[in-house]
C-alpha cells in the first residue's frame, strides 16, 4: 500500500494552526503562486511580498475554520478570494502594510458573489503553478540521465541536438520525453484531486 | 500553448478542460513548461534592481540584487512589513544593524548601508559568491578535502568570531550554513542576530521550531546552556562551542552527539537537546583515525559540556589549530614527555633519517634528550604563560563584554529603541552589573506602572470623573477599569480589527465605542446595559466623540464620512435609569452627514463648547465643520501624509493634529493659521491629546516613544521608554497629572507628565554652574550664571516635584568693569544644615537650612520669603565696600564638623569661617595663582588644595599646615575628588585626563583617559566602587575604580558639565551643565516611583 493515499491530505493538515510542518509544507507550496499573481497584477517585488504575508496571515486565521463544500467552488477559487482581497486593501491603503485589516469576510461565502469581473490570470497562474510543483517531484523521483535529457528539452534543445549531446538515438530521446511528460501529468491531476480533499 | 479556462467569469466547481496540458503538442507543452519556470522579474527595491530571491523567512525576504552607481552585486534583507514582523524580529533585525556595524573584519560580512524603502527597513550586504563551509568541505576526492586546507580555513573564521568577540556580539547561531567561503578559500561569517535565512526550506517555516518555548538557535550546534534557554548566563563561550561542532561536523562528516536524525522535526527535536546536554561525544578519530589524538583533543576541548573547560576565547581555538598545522604542541593536549618528544622529531625528522650509524643515533638521542628536557621545562613555563594569559584574555574579555554591552544600551537608549536596550543589557555579564546597568535598566522604562492586556488597545478613554478608563482593542473587547482599584469593570464586545475607538459621555457612566456592522453602540456602565446604537456608516467607524453636553455623538468613519448622531435625552440622562432596564435599545437618529473629506477620515473632535468639529482624513487634511449646520468652516493643509489624531484645547483656540509625516502641529481654530509644527518623533504619530489646562500636549508613535510638548513654545517637556512596540493611544488624566499610553505590546501604561529628572531654569540661557544639598536631598540649591536679561541667581529646587521653590539670591552686584561675577561655588555642609555660596561680591552668603524644609514642602508662596534677609554674610575683616572680585570664592568645601567651611579665592588665599558666628577663622596665601579646587577629606581630618599654578597640597585640616605637596599633574587641575574612606584621590585635569592617587603612601596610581575636553568635576559613590566625571565635552563617564576602566558614558547635557555628585544612598548622581539644566540621573529599578506623584 503507498503511504502516500493514507496520509491526511494538506489541506486537512493546515486545519491544526499547531501543526508547524504542515503549515510549513502550504507556505512551501503556495508562496510562489501568491508572489507571482501580485508580480502579474502589477504589485512590486517587495509589495507582492508584503501581501504575500498578508495572505498567509489571513489564512492561518481562517483556514482552522473553513469548511469545504464543493458546491460553493474549489480551493483556488476560494485562495483567489483572499488574494484578491488582500490586494484590494493593500491598494485601497498602501499604508495597511503596517496596520493591516484583517478581512473579516466567511471564507465559506458563495464565490459568484465576489465583487468585481474574475481575473482569469489567476487561473493561469494556478495552472502554472501545478506544473512547477509537478516538475519539481518529478525531477526528484526520476532516474538522472533521463531528468538530465528532460532539462535539456526544456530548454529548448532540439531532439536531435539532444541526442547527439547524450550518444542516444532519436527515439530514446523521444522515449524519454514522453515518459517524463506522462509523468508531470499525471502528477499535476494528483496534485489537483488532493488540492481540494479534506478527509473528515 | 498553455491551457487556459473553458469559461470567463468567475468560476464555479469547473476545471479547465485539461489542466495537464495533455491536449497540447510537444512544442507548445515543453514551452508552457519553460514559461511557467521563467523566473519572475522582481523589478527594482528603491534603488536596487533586484536579481533574485536567495531566502525567505517569516521575518522577511533575501535578495540578490544590483546597487546603483557602482554595479556591485549585493544581499539584500528586506524586514517583513509592519504587524507581519512581531518585536522580536524587528529587534533582531535591529541587532543585526548594529552588529555589523560595529564590525568591520575580513571574514565577517560587510554591511554596506542600512536603509528604509517606502518606509521598511532593508539591510545592505556584501555579497559572497561562495558556497556553505560544509559543502567547500565535502567538495574534495572522496567527498572530504583536505584536513589542513579545512583547518587553516577554518582558523580565519575562527578570528572572525574573535572579533566580533571583542565587541562584545556573541553569534549565537554559528552554523556551516552562516559560514560562506568563497573561491579563493576564504570564510565569510554572516547573519548575525537572525533565525536562519538560508534557501534551505526544510528549515523556513512560519513557526520556526528553533523559536518554540523561548529557544534561539540551531539546535544541532547550539551549546547546553543555550538549549537550556538561560539566555542571560551565555557569553562568547556559547559560540565556542557551536564552532566546535561545526569542525568536528568538517572533519568527520558526522554529528558528534549521535542522536537521531537531527533534522527531523517535532519530538525529535526533544532528542537533540537531550543529546547536546548529556550525550558524550565520540572522539573523532574513532570515525577518522588518521585525525590522530590532538585533534581529538581540540575538538573535544571545544565542545565542552561545562563552558568553563572550553576554549575561553575564539583566539585560543584559532591559536591550538595553528599551532597543530605548525606542528607544534597543542594546549589542549596534554603535556607528556611522548608527546613532546614526538612533536620534536616530526619537526626535525631529517636529522633523524634511516641509515645512521648506531653510535650517531646513541649520540643523537643524548642531544635530544638534553634539548628535550630543557625544552620541556620552557614548554612548561610557556604553557603556564599561555593559561594565565588565558584567564587574563577571560577577565578582560567580560569587562569587554559588559562595556560593549552598556554602550550599546547607551546608544539604544539616545536612540529611544528599548528592545535593543534591553538586548544590550542582558548581554552584559551579571557578576559586573553595577550602578550603570540598574540606571540603563530603569532608564529604559519611564512609566510608572503597566498592565499587561490579551491584545493591543488602540483607542483609550477616561471618563469625565475620571474614574473609569476604558481601551478598545484589536480583540473586539472595550474593557473598562476602575483607576482607583485598577479593576476590571466591564468586558464588551465591539468590533474586530485595528482602529477601534472608544468614548465617553460627559455624562460619566455611557460610553460609545464601534462595533462590527460599521456602527457604533452606547453601553451604560451604571447599568450595564446597551441604551443605542446605530449604524449606516459603509466601512468601519474609525473614530466616535460624544459633543461637550452629550446630546450628540459623532462618528468617523473609512467610508470618508463624519455621522452626527442625536442622543435621545433619556439616554443621555441615564443616570437616573435604573439598572436592569427591560426597555429595547434605543436606534440613534441621525441628525446629519458630513461629506468632504477625500479619504478615509480617521478621527473626529467636537470643540469644547460643540459648536465646532474637526475631522483628520487620510487626505492629510483637517476639516473644521460648524457642527449645528454641518458647513465645512476652514480646511487644514500642513500635514503630508494621512492625518490620524486632531484635538481641540480646551479653551477651544487652538487644535493639535499629528500625521503619518510624524509631525505634530498646533493651529489656530479662528483663521486656520498654522502655530507651531514639532518634529521629535522618528514615526508616524498615532495619538496626541491636550493637558486639561492646556499648557501641555503629549503625542505617541510608533516610535514608541511618548512625547510632551510645551503647548506655547513646542519645547519638549518629557521623553518617555518603555513601550516596546508602536504606540497607538494616548489621554491625559483628568487631573493632568498623568498620561496613559496603549501600544502594540499588548500594555496599558501610566506615565508622569513632567520629567522630574530634569530641573530646567525658567531662564534657559542661564547656566547652571554649581548645586548644593542635603544628603536626603530634601531641597537643592542651585548657582545659575547670568543668562540674556537675567541676573546670576541661587534658586531652591524641590527635587521631588520638579519646581523650583524660591529665588534664595540674585546676583545685582556690579564691579568696576562694568560686569558681574558669575555665580558658582557653593556646598552644603554635610549634615545639611547649612548652605553657602558666593555671593557676587567676594563675600559668602551663608543660611541655616533649619526651616527649609517647611519652604520646600509647604505653602508659603515664594514671594513672600525674603530668603537673602536671613543670610548671614562672610567678608574678610579688610574687605573694602563694593565687589571685590580678588576675593571671589571660586569654590568651597564643608569640614566634616559641618560649621567650618574652606574657601579657596581668586588671589589664591584659602579662608576658614566658621558659619555659626559668621567669622573669618583663618587665612592661608598659596601665592600661587587662583585656587582651583579645595576638598575637605573626612576620615583623614586633611584639606587637598588645587592651584592654579602650584599644583595639588595637602593641609591638616586643624592647623591648617602644609602636610604634603603631591608631586605636579600632567596638566593644570580642575577638580578633586575622595573616596569616603579618603584611600582615593582623583583629580580632573584641563588635558581631559583624570589622575587617581592612593593616599595611603600617596602615589600615583593610574591616569584615566577618555574624556576629549577637560574635566571639571568628579564624585566616588559612597561605595568607593565607581567615580563619575563631568568634562567639558558634555559627557559624564562613569569608571570602575578598582581597574580603571571605563564603564558607561551618559549624554544628555548640552553643555559643558559644572558640577557632579553621588547623593549620600548612592542611587542617584546628579550633575549641572552650562545647558542651564539640572539633572538627576536614577540607579532605582523601577525609574520615578519615588519622584513622581501617585
Amino acid at each position: 500500500m503507498d503511504p502516500e493515499t493514507t496520509r491526511p491530505s494538506l489541506l486537512s493538515r493546515v486545519r491544526d494552526p499547531g501543526d508547524h510542518a504542515a503549515w510549513a509544507e502550504f507556505e512551501a507550496r503556495y508562496r510562489d503562486l501568491i508572489f507571482r499573481y501580485c508580480r502579474r497584477v502589477g504589485l512590486a517585488a517587495a509589495d507582492a511580498e508584503d501581501v504575500r504575508q498578508m495572505v498567509m496571515l489571513r489564512l492561518v486565521r481562517i483556514l482552522p475554520k473553513f469548511r469545504y463544500d464543493p458546491t460553493r467552488g474549489r480551493f483556488h477559487d476560494y485562495l483567489y478570494r483572499v488574494v484578491r482581497s488582500a490586494i484590494a486593501d493593500f491598494r485601497s491603503c498602501p499604508d495597511s502594510r503596517t496596520n493591516p485589516v484583517v478581512n473579516e469576510e466567511p471564507l465559506e461565502a458563495p464565490v459568484a458573489a465576489m465583487d468585481g469581473p474574475y481575473d482569469p490570470s489567476w487561473e493561469q497562474e494556478w495552472l502554472d503553478h501545478h506544473l512547477r510543483l509537478a516538475l519539481a517531484a518529478v525531477r526528484q523521483t526520476s532516474e538522472v540521465r533521463s531528468v538530465a535529457v528532460f532539462e535539456r528539452l526544456l530548454a529548448g534543445t532540439s531532439v536531435e541536438q539532444a541526442a547527439t549531446e547524450f550518444g542516444m538515438t532519436l527515439d530514446a530521446v523521444h522515449k524519454v520525453k514522453q515518459r517524463l511528460r506522462d509523468r508531470v501529468q499525471q502528477r499535476i491531476a494528483e496534485q489537483i484531486r488532493e488540492e481540494d480533499t479534506i478527509d473528515g | 500553448m498553455p491551457p487556459s479556462p473553458t469559461t470567463p467569469g468567475p468560476p464555479n466547481a469547473a476545471l479547465p478542460r485539461d489542466p495537464t496540458g495533455s491536449h497540447l503538442s510537444d512544442a507548445d507543452w515543453l514551452a508552457w513548461a519553460r514559461r511557467a519556470e521563467s523566473p519572475v522579474a522582481l523589478g527594482r527595491l528603491g534603488s536596487y534592481e533586484l536579481l533574485s530571491e536567495i531566502g525567505h523567512g517569516a521575518q522577511g525576504t533575501v535578495y540578490k540584487a544590483r546597487q546603483p552607481g557602482t554595479k556591485r552585486e549585493v544581499v539584500i534583507k528586506r524586514l517583513a512589513a509592519g504587524s507581519f514582523a512581531t518585536a522580536s524580529m524587528r529587534a533582531r533585525f535591529e541587532r543585526e544593524i548594529e552588529a555589523l556595524g560595529v564590525l568591520r573584519h575580513p571574514n565577517i560580512v560587510t554591511a554596506h548601508a542600512a536603509e528604509l524603502v517606502d518606509g521598511q527597513p532593508i539591510l545592505v550586504l556584501e555579497w559572497v559568491d561562495g558556497q556553505p563551509m560544509d559543502r567547500w568541505a565535502a567538495a574534495g576526492p572522496e567527498g572530504r578535502r583536505d584536513v589542513r586546507e579545512i583547518l587553516a580555513t577554518f582558523a580565519l573564521a575562527c578570528d572572525a568570531v574573535a572579533h566580533a568577540h571583542q565587541h562584545a556580539v556573541i553569534h549565537r547561531d554559528l552554523k556551516p550554513s552562516n559560514i560562506f567561503v568563497d573561491a579563493v578559500d576564504q570564510p565569510h561569517v554572516l547573519d548575525f542576530g537572525l533565525a536562519t535565512w538560508t534557501r534551505d526550506a526544510a528549515r523556513t517555516t512560519l513557526a520556526a521550531p528553533s523559536e518554540a518555548h523561548g529557544f534561539l538557535g540551531t539546535p544541532a550546534y547550539a551549546s547546553p546552556e543555550q538549549i537550556g534557554g538561560g539566555h542571560a548566563e551565555l557569553d562568547t563561550r556559547t559560540d565556542i562551542f557551536s564552532l566546535g561542532v561545526i569542525l568536528y561536523e568538517l572533519l568527520t562528516g558526522e554529528w558528534p552527539f549521535a542522536a537521531p536524525d537531527r533534522h527531523a522535526p517535532g519530538p525529535l527535536l526533544a532528542d537533540v537537546f537531550d543529546a547536546v546536554r548529556r550525550v558524550e561525544p565520540r572522539r573523532p578519530s574513532s570515525l577518522r583515525p588518521e585525525l590522530g589524538t590532538e585533534l581529538d583533543a581540540i575538538l573535544l576541548k571545544a565542545i565542552a559540556k561545562v563552558p568553563g573547560e572550553r576554549y575561553q576565547s575564539a583566539d585560543a581555538l584559532a591559536g591550538d589549530l595553528r599551532r597543530f598545522l605548525a606542528g607544534e604542541p597543542v594546549l589542549a593536549h596534554p603535556l607528556t614527555t611522548g608527546y613532546e618528544l614526538r612533536k620534536l622529531v616530526r619537526r626535525h625528522r631529517v636529522a633523524f633519517g634511516g641509515g645512521a650509524l648506531l653510535a650517531g643515533l646513541v649520540l643523537a638521542f643524548a642531544i635530544v634528550a638534553t634539548v628535550f628536557t630543557l625544552r620541556l621545562s620552557q614548554r612548561q613555563r610557556e604553557l603556564l604563560a599561555a593559561q594565565q594569559s588565558e584567564r587574563a584574555q577571560r577577565v578582560a574579555a567580560e569587562m569587554n563584554a559588559y562595556t560593549a554591552a552598556l554602550a550599546g544600551a547607551e546608544a539604544a537608549l539616545q536612540a529611544g529603541n528599548v528592545n535593543a536596550g534591553r538586548l544590550s543589557l542582558d548581554q552584559a555579564p551579571e557578576r559586573l552589573r553595577n550602578w550603570e546597568w540598574y540606571h540603563y535598566w530603569g532608564a529604559l522604562d519611564r512609566s510608572l506602572s503597566q498592565f499587561k492586556l490579551p491584545s493591543t488597545a488602540f483607542g483609550l478613554a477616561i471618563s469625565a470623573d475620571g474614574r473609569h478608563l476604558a481601551a478598545a482593542c484589536r480583540d473586539g473587547q472595550v474593557r473598562v477599569w476602575d483607576t482607583n482599584s485598577w479593576t476590571t469593570v466591564a468586558s464588551l464586545p465591539a468590533r474586530t480589527g485595528e482602529g477601534v475607538q472608544v468614548a465617553f459621555s460627559p455624562r460619566a457612566d455611557l460610553l460609545a465605542y464601534g462595533v462590527a456592522e460599521h456602527g457604533v453602540r452606547v453601553w451604560d456602565l451604571h447599568s450595564m446595559s446597551e441604551l443605542a446604537s446605530a449604524s449606516g456608516h459603509a466601512a468601519p467607524v474609525t473614530g466616535v466623540v460624544f459633543s461637550p453636553d452629550g446630546s450628540r455623538l459623532a462618528t468617523a468613519s473609512a467610508d470618508r464620512t463624519i455621522r452626527i448622531w442625536r442622543v435621545p435625552p433619556d439616554v443621555a440622562c441615564t443616570m437616573m435609569a435604573p439598572a436592569n432596564d427591560p426597555s429595547p435599545p434605543a436606534s440613534l437618529e441621525l441628525e446629519r452627514t458630513l461629506s468632504g473629506p477625500e479619504g478615509a477620515v480617521t478621527t473626529v473632535a467636537f470643540g469644547p463648547d460643540g459648536s465646532r468639529l474637526a475631522s483628520a482624513a487620510g487626505d492629510r487634511t483637517v476639516i473644521l465643520w460648524d457642527a449645528n449646520t454641518g458647513q465645512i468652516v476652514g480646511t487644514l493643509r500642513g500635514h503630508s501624509s494621512t492625518v490620524t489624531a486632531v484635538q481641540f484645547s480646551p479653551n477651544g483656540e487652538q487644535l493639535v493634529s499629528a500625521a503619518y509625516d510624524g509631525l505634530v502641529k498646533v493651529w489656530q481654530v479662528e483663521d486656520g493659521r498654522e502655530l507651531l509644527s514639532v518634529h521629535g518623533h522618528d514615526a508616524l504619530v498615532s495619538a496626541v491629546a491636550y493637558s486639561p489646562d492646556g499648557t501641555r500636549i503629549a503625542s505617541a508613535a510608533w516610535d514608541k516613544t511618548i512625547r510632551v510638548w510645551d503647548t506655547h513654545s513646542g519645547d519638549p517637556v518629557a521623553r518617555w521608554l518603555g513601550h516596546t512596540d508602536n504606540v497607538t493611544a494616548v489621554i491625559f488624566s483628568r487631573d493632568g497629572r498623568q498620561l496613559f499610553t496603549a501600544a502594540a505590546d499588548e500594555t496599558v501604561r501610566v506615565w508622569p507628565t513632567e520629567d522630574v529628572s530634569v530641573l530646567t531654569a525658567r531662564n534657559s540661557s542661564a547656566r547652571a554652574n554649581g548645586f548644593a544639598g542635603p544628603p536626603d536631598l530634601s531641597w537643592l540649591a542651585v548657582a545659575y550664571g547670568s543668562g540674556e536679561g537675567a541676573f546670576g541667581r541661587i534658586v531652591l529646587w524641590d527635587p521631588r516635584a520638579g519646581r523650583a521653590v524660591a529665588t534664595l539670591h540674585e546676583n545685582t552686584h556690579v564691579h568696576a568693569r562694568g560686569q558681574r561675577l558669575e555665580l558658582g561655588a557653593i556646598a552644603a555642609s554635610p549634615d545639611g544644615r547649612w548652605l553657602a555660596a558666593e555671593s557676587g561680591a567676594g563675600t559668602i552668603l551663608c543660611w541655616s537650612t533649619a526651616r527649609w524644609n517647611d519652604r520646600v514642602g509647604g505653602n508659603t508662596p515664594a514671594l513672600e520669603w525674603d530668603a537673602i534677609a536671613e543670610a548671614a554674610v562672610l567678608r574678610t575683616p579688610d574687605a573694602a565696600e563694593g565687589v571685590n572680585a580678588a576675593l571671589y570664592a571660586t569654590c568651597m568645601s564643608f569640614v566634616p564638623d559641618g560649621v567650618r567651611l574652606v574657601s579657596g579665592h581668586h588671589d589664591g588665599a584659602l579662608r576658614v569661617w566658621s558659619v555659626d558666628e559668621a567669622t573669618l577663622l583663618r587665612s592661608v596665601e598659596f601665592g600661587q595663582g587662583p585656587i582651583v579646587a579645595v576638598l575637605c577629606v573626612p576620615p583623614t581630618r586633611q584639606i587637598l588644595v588645587a592651584t592654579r599654578d602650584g599644583g595639588i597640597v595637602v593641609l591638616d585640616a586643624e592647623t591648617p599646615s602644609v602636610v604634603r605637596t603631591l608631586d605636579p599633574p600632567t596638566a593644570t587641575p580642575r577638580a578633586l575628588a575622595c573616596s569616603s574612606d579618603g584611600q582615593r584621590l582623583a583629580i580632573g585635569l584641563n588635558d581631559a585626563g583624570i589622575e587617581l592617587w592612593d593616599t595611603a603612601g600617596w602615589t600615583r596610581a593610574a591616569t584615566l583617559r577618555s574624556h576629549s575636553a577637560a574635566v571639571r568635576c568628579l564624585a566616588f559613590s559612597p561605595d568607593g566602587s565607581r567615580l563619575v566625571s563631568g568634562s567639558d565635552d558634555r559627557t559624564l563617564k562613569l569608571w570602575d575604580v578598582p581597574t580603571g576602566r571605563e564603564v558607561a558614558t551618559f549624554h544628555g547635557h548640552g553643555y559643558l558639565i559644572s558640577g557632579v555628585t553621588f547623593t549620600a544612598d548612592g542611587a542617584r548622581i546628579i550633575s549641572s551643565s552650562g545647558d542651564g539644566t539640572v539633572r538627576l540621573w536614577d540607579s532605582t529599578e523601577v525609574h520615578g516611583s519615588k519622584w513622581s506623584q501617585p
